[in-house]
């Protein structure tokens, strides 16, 4: 493809070059910008900025620009990755302007280790975003107070919860548990459902009220249908005005415990709409909590790869009763599926996972 | 009785009148040609794609006659999946490898017909190309013209040097 005279880029209808900058990252846009003057006037186009990945962005205090906040307030979905160049200052300046979308959908954030704090401001004060639907927080130290105001703030909106290698109380299994267990349509005060988290919730704060009206007409008319049949009507109810998860990822969780997540399992309310469980590299995990098909109705993909506590024989047991309604992944070996595999195999499934675990090695 | 849907094929004619007979179901890949026939029924006459020349309308049609076992995709798709992948798969690429001028044509094409998978297949050619360059190599590539002052392209570098790529 050669320069030719009479092809101009600026030339293209303005629809059609937001469409080709709509496939460029931010720093493509910004070299775009340069060139001249139209094209630097459309690739400042907010629209563009719907999704806007800053992990390879140097914010400081001296470079954050002001036309960001611009940006931010359209901002769809966030997401930073090892945010090494960004200082602490500009990310709480971030923060501060996403606080006002009104279109967030979407939080991916990785490595984000040194705003915890901000962070865990940022999802108490970001109220009234009923369109969140997705919230990743990968080793980002949030603390359970934090993840405790999130999901009481949107929680029945979610419909992806990832806290890899975050740390996981029970509190926050149990609040999974509580959100998914409000009656629907109840006016009922939030002090009178058993609750861990009233010592977190300041009382002037009307939480429950504010936020279970928009969600409860929402999930009104999202209804799933496929549940409509197969629930009986009181966990209908309670599922569509509160809980909408359907992925969960609390892969290499620290401060987890067998007790937390066997309660979350054992809650029908709180899984029914689960297609997607990751539990990678947790030790604390029992099959016996999927041995039963109708409490996840919707289940789909279960990942146990790396979890010490399973043994080849409780995989066998999970396969012949899921079938292949599930897609299982697990490394889990025991002398028989040693026998099979033989120290290369283990070796292999070892090595694939970073993970030793004592199950590996029968002798 | 009215049979919709029966007539095999319909004739399209280029802006400098040459009349290309398609498949109708290859035609209907274009949005704007599967409406007007949707809402004139039986259409005998060529149908003047009045934007369009005779090379760039066979190059169209040259992918809607690939394309045509596609899946239609569904409107309103997410514009999550639409992002994410600037993947071109090698057919397409190979399509694609033509001068510019015809590149920004068809893409043109594509935008008027309204054939949204070969606009998008063009957009993402053309921002591929851009990836990974200056702000000096992009003029030079698009032919753009710097119409900056330095002082006015020193401010807009200041402004956006956070987005500089490390």
């Amino acid at each position: 493809m050669s320069p030719s005279s009479k092809a101009k880029l600026d030339d293209l209808p303005s629809e059609v070059l937001l469409r080709i900058f709509s496939f460029l990252s931010i720093h493509s846009l910004h070299s775009v910008s340069l060139t001249n003057s139209t094209l630097n006037h459309l690739a400042r186009f907010p629209q563009l900025y719907s999704t806007l990945d800053i992990s390879r962005c140097t914010l400081t205090k001296a470079t954050l620009p002001l036309s960001m906040t611009r940006s931010l307030v359209l901002c769809k979905r966030f997401v930073v990755k090892s945010p090494d160049s960004i200082s602490r200052w500009a990310f709480a300046s971030i923060l501060d302007c996403l606080k006002h979308s009104t279109v967030l959908e979407s939080i991916r954030l990785t490595g984000v280790t040194h705003s915890a704090e901000e962070l865990g401001e940022f999802f108490e004060q970001c109220r009234g975003k009923e369109g969140l639907k997705e919230v990743v927080l990968s080793r980002c130290s949030v603390p359970s107070e934090a993840i405790l105001k999130l999901l009481s703030n949107h929680g029945g909106g979610l419909s992806k919860l990832s806290l890899k290698f975050s740390e996981v109380e029970d509190v926050v299994l149990d609040k999974i548990i509580e959100m998914s267990t409000y009656p629907a349509l109840s006016t009922e005060s939030p002090s009178t459902s058993p609750t861990s988290l009233k010592t977190t919730r300041s009382s002037s704060c009307p939480s429950t009220s504010t936020v279970s009206g928009p969600l409860t007409a929402k999930s009104a008319s999202e209804g799933d249908e496929p549940e409509e049949r197969e629930l009986p009507r009181p966990f209908l109810d309670r599922a569509r005005g509160r809980n909408n998860l359907r992925e969960l990822c609390l892969a290499g969780c620290f401060n987890i415990t067998e007790d937390g997540l066997s309660r979350l399992f054992a809650s029908r309310p709180a899984v029914c709409n689960i297609q997607k469980i990751d539990l990678r590299w947790n030790d604390e995990i029992s099959t016996s909590w999927f041995r039963n098909p109708d409490m996840f109705p919707n289940l789909r993909e279960l990942d146990l790869r790396g979890c010490g506590g399973i043994t080849g024989q409780d995989v066998r047991d999970l396969r012949r009763q899921w079938g292949s309604r599930l897609l299982l992944r697990e490394t889990a070996l025991d002398d028989e599926s040693f026998l099979k595999a033989g120290w290369k195999g283990c070796f292999d499934a070892c090595e694939s996972n970073k993970w030793t675990s004592t199950r590996l090695c029968p002798v | 009785m009215a049979t919709p849907s029966t007539q095999a094929t319909v004739k399209l004619q280029s802006n400098d009148n040459v009349v290309i007979e398609v498949e109708r179901a290859i035609a209907e890949r274009s949005v704007l040609i599967k409406n007007m026939l949707e809402d004139c029924g039986e259409v005998t006459d060529a149908i003047p794609i009045s934007n369009v020349n005779e090379s760039i309308l066979r190059k169209v049609i040259e992918w809607c006659e690939h394309h045509k076992n596609d899946p239609v995709a569904a409107e309103n798709e997410n514009d999550d999946s639409r992002k994410k992948t600037t993947d071109i798969d090698e057919w397409d690429q190979k399509f694609m490898n033509v001068d510019q001028e015809m590149l920004f044509e068809i893409i043109l094409a594509a935008n008027f017909l309204d054939i949204k998978p070969l606009l998008d297949t063009g957009c993402k050619t053309v921002a591929n190309m851009i990836k990974g360059k200056s702000p000096e190599e992009i003029r030079k590539l698009f032919n753009i013209q710097n119409d900056f002052t330095p002082e006015e392209e020193e401010q807009i570098r200041r402004e956006n040097e956070w987005a500089e790529d490390r």
